[in-house]
């Protein structure tokens, strides 16, 4: 069930109306009801890996909460650890590593029979599993009380409008709501308004129009292709992704709004960094966030010295480029965004407060480096082999006049992507991603009333599910 | 919960602002509906033709009428006044391929040749194929009690095989689907929300049927060399599909059963069938289960791949004849066109002698089959 779907829409309008008529306690319990059943609209096979999860994690907080031993605690700390990630290791990762493994063996003159699986990665695994670990790791440092109530603790597992591609919430923001009276406000409604329609038109208007362009450029041979139809090939993928994962992570805070949730911003405005560290700001907050708590600062972070600095980034980058998948291509983008975090620290990026900063045609220059840095790391992202995306780097060599389809690309990229800057533009000039909820009706409507004819408009030639699922 | 707090009042203020807004953008909507059910058939010349549809099949005579005049010109001594009387009607029915590909004026001068006045209607809305063909014969000929005496079906490569309509949305608007199309539709066309939704919401608004022509006009004027490249990201798209379908074990078996059906309605009806397999730049193979179903079900499939003059360069985008190639294959198919059905028992002077029903069931240059 798709957020872009009709059937979405009519499963959300019904939720809506029960969830209305109910109290408190009602309420979690249609939202339990509604996320398991949203959850397995994509496939209830994996249903009971939620709710092992669930109850693993619930038990195990509980128990560390009640216990004084500090040898205790690591334990079940560790037990909910091996449990969530051997789960991960095993749906998402365990036939990469065999096939590395067996490659490995077979080259040393060691060959091996490595049992191969066909193993169908649950949808959402990697995110509700950051979200339970993320709990327990908070009951064993305090920064969150354990709660008793399963019924609660299973709708922040399974809530529906984040299960399957975030945001990746902490315990101690979203399940404090969960476990509270809810009352939706006029203000809930205004802005669950303009992240749902602005989301939805991230969505089918700019990722879904992108995903041609870009499909298109990675599935001929490198060969075939001109500088000018790589490069546009990967700006229309960084479009695609970014309106892909923006609009998804805008539309769960819509309908959440709606449901009297506030879940946290997933992206702000990431193509306007002026750094790498600026870039993880931006994009997919709550994963780097959780990356930056859960693993760079335990590893030491900035605290042992240059040397230990720089490899804490890259591990943490490198660990997040395998999260999102398990590929070669994967584990180099997060090698180039960890080298290109080691670079611009070597070169004294430092954080610049909003006040200082200078003005936007001021910081354009940066910008437009650091965007293209992303995008020479998406090449690699999106590439199904690293000899793709070396071939496909090979060819920003052979830049000659635009063909025809080059000329097209760029065109629909312009008119697709342009309006969504300048938007952004706007808000960023005013230092608030909701500006337009501030501002006069009648603007508000003119913006709403380009953004939905948009959608009604230009509707994709195929529609694509949401690419971070896969994640 | 949300962060801000609010007084009542302020909440009141902003609710009814967003509501507001919410007001403002339904008017907008509902204007854009008028104004593109307003200018709906400036759109593009294909909707002009897809809202000519009723007008072009009310041409064609009843049923009984047809079944009547048929049975006069085949019944020997007044087979001649009875033709002269009422022509012989032509349904072609066919998608852009036959629209460039046939020349109105070429084709009713070599059909002259044949001493058969003739009346032709031609139905050829773009992108279509055997899953519209199929309602549209149904909807319009059909269900209004109407039959032409011969119906043409022009094809290229896959259209005649069972598959869902790549243009739902233009079936809920203008293809007359209703109630009793339901269950095809269920069958062949529709599957899940997703898809019962968008055909609804076609029906109900011509904004949802007519939005893809919205966009290609304004891409096509604003991009330069847009109409090119999407062909190629059309076909990429397509593909990309068709291997994810393929990959899930999705790929479809080629199946004739919309075909088999149609031709049933129209053989109830005493109408001759004619398939025609158009020439296309890439070669294409017939498929032996095609060929097959001709002969099980006693109609003429012709093989006009190669029309005599026809060459590659008069198909410069692959699919549609140019006007020189257009005038050449209407007069192959009008001169081999096997009209003898008609009249064949008791007048065989009205058909070409060398068409003789040996050579119409299988002949070295045209292959027609039967």
């Amino acid at each position: 069930m798709l957020f872009n779907s009709f059937g979405f829409w009519l499963f959300f309008v019904v939720v809506l109306v029960l969830y209305q008529q109910l109290r408190h306690r009602g309420q979690n319990v249609l939202l339990l009801i509604a996320s398991y059943f949203f959850y397995g609209c994509w496939d209830w096979r994996f249903l009971g890996l939620i709710l092992f999860s669930t109850l693993v994690d619930y038990c195990v907080a509980l128990a560390i909460e009640r216990t004084h031993l500090l040898s205790r605690k690591r334990l079940l700390l560790f037990v909910s650890m091996a449990v969530n990630l051997g789960l991960l290791a095993f749906f998402k990762y365990y036939g990469f590593f065999a096939k590395e493994l067996a490659a490995l063996l077979q080259s040393v003159g060691a060959p091996a029979m490595i049992p191969t699986l066909s193993i169908i990665l649950p949808v959402g695994i990697s995110f509700y599993t950051f979200q339970t670990m993320s709990y327990t790791i908070d009951v064993y440092r305090g920064d969150c009380k354990a709660t008793d109530q399963l019924l609660d603790f299973a709708v922040y597992v399974a809530f529906f409008p984040q299960l399957v591609a975030g945001p990746i919430e902490r315990a101690s923001h979203f399940l404090p709501q969960v476990l509270a009276d809810r009352r939706p406000t006029a203000i809930d409604f205004r802005d669950g308004l303009y992240l749902v329609i602005s989301g939805m038109f991230r969505k089918v208007v700019i990722a879904d129009n992108m995903a041609p362009l870009a499909n298109t450029i990675f599935a001929r041979d490198a060969v075939e292709l001109s500088g000018w139809e790589v490069m546009l090939g990967v700006y229309a993928f960084a479009f695609q992704i970014y309106g892909d994962f923006s609009g998804y992570s805008a539309i769960a805070r819509g309908v959440s709004k709606w449901l009297g949730f506030d879940l946290m911003a997933n992206f702000h405005m990431p193509y306007f960094a002026i750094s790498p560290s600026d870039f993880w700001r931006r994009w997919h907050i709550s994963l780097s966030q959780w990356l930056r708590d859960y693993l760079y600062i335990p590893l030491g972070g900035n605290r042992g010295g240059t040397f230990a600095t720089y490899r804490n980034l890259m591990l943490t980058m490198l660990l997040g480029g395998l999260w999102h998948g398990a590929n070669w291509t994967f584990i180099v983008w997060g090698a180039i965004h960890g080298l290109l975090l080691c670079g611009y620290r070597a070169l004294g990026d430092g954080r610049t407060k909003v006040s200082q900063r200078p003005s936007f045609v001021g910081r354009l220059p940066q910008m437009i480096l650091m965007f293209h840095f992303v995008c020479f790391a998406w090449l690699f992202f999106r590439a199904e082999s690293l000899t793709q995306a070396l071939a496909m780097l090979g060819q920003l060599g052979t830049w000659g006049p635009m063909s025809a389809l080059a000329q097209t690309i760029l065109g629909l990229i312009i008119f697709f992507c342009v309006p969504l800057l300048l938007l952004e533009w706007w808000f960023d000039e005013h230092h608030d991603p909701m500006w337009i909820t501030q501002i006069h009706w009648g603007w508000r409507t003119a913006v709403y009333a380009y953004l939905m004819l948009m959608m009604v408009f230009f509707p994709p030639p195929a529609p694509a599910e949401f690419i971070y699922f896969q994640f | 919960m949300s962060a801000h707090a609010q007084s009542p009042n302020a909440g009141d203020t902003i609710l009814r602002t967003e509501l507001k807004v919410v007001g403002m953008l339904f008017v907008v909507l509902v204007a854009v509906e008028c104004a593109i059910t307003g200018m709906e058939g400036w759109l593009s010349v294909d909707i002009q033709h897809l809202r000519d549809f009723a007008n072009i099949t009310s041409q064609l005579r009843y049923r009984s009428e047809s079944l009547a005049i048929a049975e006069q010109r085949r019944s020997g001594a007044t087979a001649i006044e009875a033709v002269s009387n009422a022509p012989v009607q032509i349904l072609m029915l066919g998608n852009s391929m036959t629209r460039h590909g046939i020349d109105d004026d070429a084709f009713r001068r070599a059909i002259q040749d044949r001493s058969l006045p003739v009346e032709l209607l031609k139905l050829f809305p773009d992108n279509t194929r055997i899953s519209e063909w199929a309602y549209l014969y149904s909807n319009f000929v059909v269900d209004r009690g109407k039959a032409p005496d011969m119906l043409l079906i022009g094809f290229g490569d896959q259209q005649l095989t069972d598959g869902p309509s790549r243009v739902p949305q233009r079936l809920a608007r203008f293809y007359g689907c209703g109630s009793d199309d339901l269950r095809t539709l269920a069958r062949f066309d529709l599957h899940g929300v997703e898809d019962w939704s968008q055909f609804a919401a076609a029906r109900l608004f011509a904004t949802c049927a007519n939005r893809d022509r919205v966009q290609r006009r304004i891409l096509g004027s604003l991009i330069p060399g847009y109409q090119l490249a999407s062909n190629e990201l059309n076909v990429r798209t397509k593909a990309s599909k068709q291997g994810r379908d393929t990959a899930a074990g999705e790929a479809p078996q080629p199946t004739y059963e919309r075909l088999s059906q149609l031709i049933d309605q129209a053989q109830r009806a005493h109408v001759e069938v004619v398939l025609i397999a158009m020439p296309l730049q890439q070669e294409y193979e017939l498929d032996p289960q095609l060929v097959e179903l001709a002969r099980a079900r006693q109609f003429t499939l012709m093989d006009c791949r190669h029309p005599a003059g026809v060459t590659p360069e008069m198909l410069p985008d692959g699919l549609h004849l140019t006007q020189q190639g257009a005038a050449l294959y209407s007069q192959y198919l009008a001169h081999w066109l096997p009209l003898g059905p008609l009249v064949e028992h008791h007048d065989r002077k009205l058909v070409p002698s060398r068409f003789t029903p040996e050579t119409r069931y299988a002949s070295g240059d045209q292959s027609a089959v039967r």
